[in-house]
């Protein structure tokens, strides 16, 4: 078998850690912009037909990003298996969709109580079972983004399985006006809080709580024992997954304008967990990249109509054998499962 | 600011991609016009979707085969939504930046539509919906919304009637599977029902075993069921009910109406009563079912909604009109006599004078039963 | 609520809710065996039983039973019933030693993440169910009435239906079977081997690449009987049943404690069971609300399930 030597994650990050403060800055700035300018791109290798580039922009791919940069802190960063990460993305939705149709709240005040219900609600959920280990977690998780689901499909007093409709836009931002042709000005608001959370997240990573996830993904009990209060660090990095997750569902319900309970499926939880591990775990770079292809590639191949997801699905498979650890995969390889280190190489370690 | 953006033209150049702005949502069409139609091609609930896109195409052939100079594409501009909100939010901007597409045959989804209408409207796009019942619709497109079948507001009490009009003494068990179409239709059959409702359950699309619901039914005693639901799950419904020993009457709404539900139940599908605002093709025009099956498209339910939708679309353009504005005046004001109906739409898009239709399955063939009074 | 229901109907309730749960424990089987070797949860095998409800359609095709006719009688019957059920199990069990090959073999050789091999399961899930979209033009199948459904007895309420009665008993034998060969076979003792320690099996002389062959194989003989008995008793299917019933029986083999065969076949009965009585007390609707919920209490109450994990329960 032949060992890929060549990692373009440590490539990067060596070039970055040799730049000087001033290249750092020009290219920081250069990406950036060009994050910025990306609706106005009309090239035929990127353009997507049979959907709107723009919105294309905006949903899947900005808000796959977004969530998958913060289900990567809850699954990454702290290893906990979350199958049901769609529930906070639900709950930031449907906050905005109630109170938006019921109250005269605007956006920007319901933005904090979307996070704060999601965040809560990631408590309620996190106390009680993140003892359990890993595969126990990964089904309760799961059930409750079910349950989420069930509970709204439900309840007639938020619409049922109607759904909400008639969600208020957000007011409008100096000349930016949120209107429902004009996917641009959201895809700017997605991106400026995407960019913040980054930042967030690059700087938790690097202190004490990034320290402390690290450790409990590498090993719960050692982590214990070296005084990290480990309950607490694991609620915490799903509360902060569950807080992206809800300024996500926020913005998103803001700019569908109608929501129904179905769009909240398991399959969003697996998608979205699908970008972090095909990106490369752990690492926020990779994540991104993974989220951007996985939520482009079905928009940008829609041509092939019937076969699409098929491709999809096969591409997925093939790009896992190939690269296991993720097309930008983490400095370090850990091992998750200690069981198969003997196979690591080649299998050629067993007694016939 | 200024040096962000001019850094960001210098990375655009460096990556050797050109920036352009995207065209506005209603320039003129330059070629030929172009005819959409918008509903699940792909995905769970692709079956009907296609039914509908096939009467379309028929639709689009017939009239290219009378009009031969004709300035219209041959070929439909499909648009798959999946009969997802999600994936129709992406997907309509696009359709209303395209300057030729002057006229759209869908979404066949109310949730779908609801995304989708909003967009339209702002770009002026004309639509006619062949089976997306949701009576707020008109709500979302306003002046450029068409319907060409009637709301659940008429297919409940439709249904109301006939259940009472075969059995006097009737009393109903209500049963839905959870999806927004259903969830609708049940509310207004049970307002029609009334005090004959004597018990309600609700399956969500998904659910395999109805073993609890048939106990439910058993214990209340009613001598009818009404499903709201889709034919699939319809089917599987109702083959347990019988192989439970139940004779109860079976009663459902136009989600079940298709040949493919009579083909999954079989003989359990035997004296089911159905509901439609649609008429079959083939009950419509056993004739032109006949030439459409040799074109090699298969007719289902709904197919003639669409058929009709896309021939009124055409009318609009034989008269001459071009152009969105014109052809939606058109169709908002003018009538079009098609195979299910007259369509003649009032102020808020919905047609009139239709009829809900109730059909009996008989010896494996779903028959007409006639207007609904 | 409605709890005079469950109690005017419970033994009707308790012989279909048995029924259902059979269906579920041999599904379940298969994310336990697998789980017990790899300690992996394998998404692709909702789809290894759909494949097997198109196996036992493709059987009867075989030989030439047709949609429209009269149910089979006597010697036809039964033949047709067990072709049917060894042709459902083989296309299951082939396809499940195909995902293992595809999805796995050549992540585990690399020594990948787990959740690397979660996603690859999950990308060869996506493609069996577009497969299968795709060739079935999204509608469901039907199936022929192979034999008459006739009720033996009727006690306190309950009709005690043929078929199902056929699928509890058979589902039962079916996994008394796969216990003998866990227990006493060469191969059986392998697979429990790899599952107590795979460093030590190895050492003993244990070919892992062969046991794991072997447990997704026998996962999928379970799956592909559960295919086939579903398809007896509910005469349908489509692309997306995996899906439907892949989640309940999931939930029934971490209910029992995945990695362990006799817990995932208590799992799937006690979720059958509980599943239906939900039904009839709280509505369909929140079954799985429920469901759910009394998962959770279980594994605050014990974090590795009913019966704690692993084939042997050595590792509890």
């Amino acid at each position: 078998m032949i060992k890929v030597t060549f990692n373009l994650r440590d490539k990067g990050a060596e070039f970055w850690d040799r730049s000087p403060r001033w290249r750092r800055v020009l290219l920081s700035v250069i990406f950036i912009g060009f994050c910025y300018a990306l609706p106005f791109l009309n090239n035929p290798l990127i353009n997507t037909p049979g959907s709107d580039f723009q919105s294309v922009l905006f949903y899947p791919v900005g808000m796959y990003v977004m969530m998958a940069i913060g289900l990567n802190i809850v699954v990454g960063k702290s290893g906990l298996l979350d199958l049901g990460y769609v529930a906070f993305f639900a709950i930031g939705a449907y906050t905005m969709a109630i109170l938006g149709t019921k109250t005269d709240l605007n956006f920007w005040e319901i933005l904090p109580i979307g996070v704060g219900l999601a965040m809560l609600s990631g408590v309620l959920l996190g106390t009680p079972t993140l003892r359990l280990r890993g595969d126990y977690l990964a089904i309760v998780t799961l059930g409750f983004g079910e349950i989420v689901r069930i509970f709204a499909v439900n309840t007639d007093a938020i619409g049922g399985s109607r759904g909400i409709a008639g969600i208020p836009t957000p007011p409008d931002i100096f000349k930016a006006k949120f209107t429902i042709l004009d996917p641009k000005p959201y895809y700017w608001l997605l991106l400026t809080f995407t960019l913040l959370i980054i930042w967030m997240v690059r700087r938790l990573a690097a202190r004490r709580p990034g320290r402390a996830w690290d450790a409990i993904r590498q090993d719960d009990d050692v982590a214990q024992l070296m005084g990290i209060n480990t309950r607490r660090s694991k609620v915490w990095a799903f509360v902060l997954g569950a807080a992206v997750a809800g300024v996500g569902g926020v913005i998103y319900a803001s700019q569908i304008l109608s929501i129904v309970p179905d769009q909240f499926n398991l399959n969003v939880s697996i998608l979205i967990l699908a970008c972090v591990v095909f990106g490369g775990i752990g690492n926020i770079w990779g994540v991104i990249l993974g989220a951007v292809l996985l939520a482009f590639t079905p928009e940008r191949i829609r041509f092939l109509s019937q076969p699409r997801i098929l491709v999809f699905g096969i591409a997925l498979v093939v790009m896992m054998n190939l690269r296991p650890d993720g097309i930008l995969p983490k400095k370090k390889r850990e091992h998750l499962e200690p069981n198969w280190d003997h196979v690591e190489e080649s299998g050629e370690g067993e007694i016939k | 600011m200024k040096k962000i953006i001019s850094l960001a033209a210098a990375g655009a150049l460096v990556l050797g991609v050109s920036v352009s702005v995207a065209p506005a949502a209603n320039a003129a069409c330059s070629g030929k016009l172009k005819i959409a139609y918008q509903g699940p091609l792909t995905g769970p609930e692709a079956a009907l979707g296609i039914n509908e896109l096939n009467g379309v195409k028929f639709a689009l052939k017939k009239f290219l085969a009378a009009n031969k100079g004709a300035n219209v594409d041959p070929v439909v501009y499909e648009v798959d939504d999946q009969g997802d909100p999600a994936v129709a939010g992406p997907i309509a901007p696009k359709v209303a930046a395209e300057e030729c597409v002057v006229a759209l045959v869908g979404p066949a989804y109310s949730g779908a539509s609801k995304v989708s209408l909003p967009v339209y409207l702002s770009a002026g796009l004309p639509i006619i919906t062949p089976s997306a019942t949701n009576p707020t619709l008109g709500e979302f497109g306003k002046s450029i919304f068409h319907r060409a079948v009637l709301t659940d507001d008429y297919q409940g009490p439709a249904a109301a009637r006939l259940i009472v009009s075969k059995n006097k003494k009737a009393t109903v068990f209500l049963v839905n599977d959870a999806s927004d179409y259903a969830v609708g239709l049940q509310k207004t059959v049970d307002i029609s029902l009334g005090s004959r409702v004597v018990g309600k359950d609700v399956t969500p699309n998904g659910t395999t075993d109805f073993s609890a619901t048939i106990a439910k039914i058993k214990k209340s005693k009613a001598t009818a069921v009404f499903y709201s639901g889709y034919f699939s799950q319809a089917a599987v419904f109702v083959k347990q009910l019988r192989d439970s020993g139940s004779k109860i009457t079976f009663v459902s709404g136009d989600g079940t109406l298709d040949n493919q539900f009579v083909k999954l139940a079989r003989k359990a599908a035997e004296g089911v009563l159905l509901t439609a605002p649609a008429i079959p093709f083939e009950a419509a025009s056993p004739k032109l079912a006949a030439e459409m099956v040799k074109a090699g498209w298969t007719p289902g339910v709904y197919t003639t909604e669409s058929y009709d939708a896309a021939n009124f679309f055409f009318d609009a353009i034989k008269a001459g009109n071009t152009d969105r504005a014109s052809i939606n005046k058109y169709v908002s004001t003018k009538s079009h006599k098609g195979l299910s109906k007259t369509l003649k739409f009032d102020k808020d898009g919905e047609v009139a004078g239709a009829d809900v239709n109730g059909f009996i399955v008989k010896n494996g063939k779903l028959v007409l039963l006639g207007a609904i009074k | 609520m409605d709890f005079a229901l469950l109690r005017d109907a419970f033994w009707m309730l308790t012989f279909d809710g048995l029924a259902l749960g059979a269906i579920y424990a041999l599904i379940s089987l298969g994310y336990t065996l697998v789980y017990g070797v790899l300690r992996l949860i394998n998404f692709a095998h909702s789809e290894v039983f759909m494949i097997g409800t198109f196996g036992s359609l493709f059987a009867t095709g075989l030989i030439g039973v047709k949609i429209e006719d009269e149910p089979l009688t006597d010697g036809k019957m039964v033949f047709t019933l067990l072709f049917a059920l060894v042709i459902a199990m083989l296309s299951s069990a082939i396809a499940a030693v195909l995902v293992e090959f595809v999805a796995y073999r050549r992540l585990r050789k690399r020594g990948a993440t787990k959740l690397a091999t979660l996603i690859s399961a999950i990308g060869v899930s996506i493609s069996l169910v577009e497969l299968f979209r795709i060739m079935t033009d999204s509608l469901p199948r039907e199936f022929p009435r192979i034999m008459d459904k006739t009720f033996l007895v009727s006690y306190a309420g309950a009709d005690i239906r043929n078929d199902k009665v056929i699928v509890i008993v058979a589902a039962g034998l079916m996994m008394v079977a796969l216990d003998q060969f866990i227990s006493k076979t060469r191969l059986g003792k392998g697979i429990r081997a790899v599952s107590q320690d795979e460093n030590t099996a190895t050492l003993m002389g244990v070919n892992i690449n062969r046991v794991i062959t072997v447990t997704f194989f026998a996962g999928g003989l379970m799956a592909g009987a559960a295919a086939f008995f579903y398809i007896l008793v509910y005469e349908n299917t489509s692309f997306k049943v995996g899906f439907f019933l892949g989640i309940s029986a999931f939930t029934a083999a971490v209910l029992g404690g995945i990695g362990n065969l006799r817990g995932a076949l208590f799992g799937g009965f006690v979720l059958g069971l509980m599943e239906t009585y939900t039904s009839a007390v709280f509505g369909t609707a929140w079954k799985a609300v429920i469901s759910f919920i009394i998962l959770v209490l279980v594994l605050l109450i014990k974090p590795t399930g009913l019966f704690g994990e692993s084939i042997t329960q050595a590792r509890v």
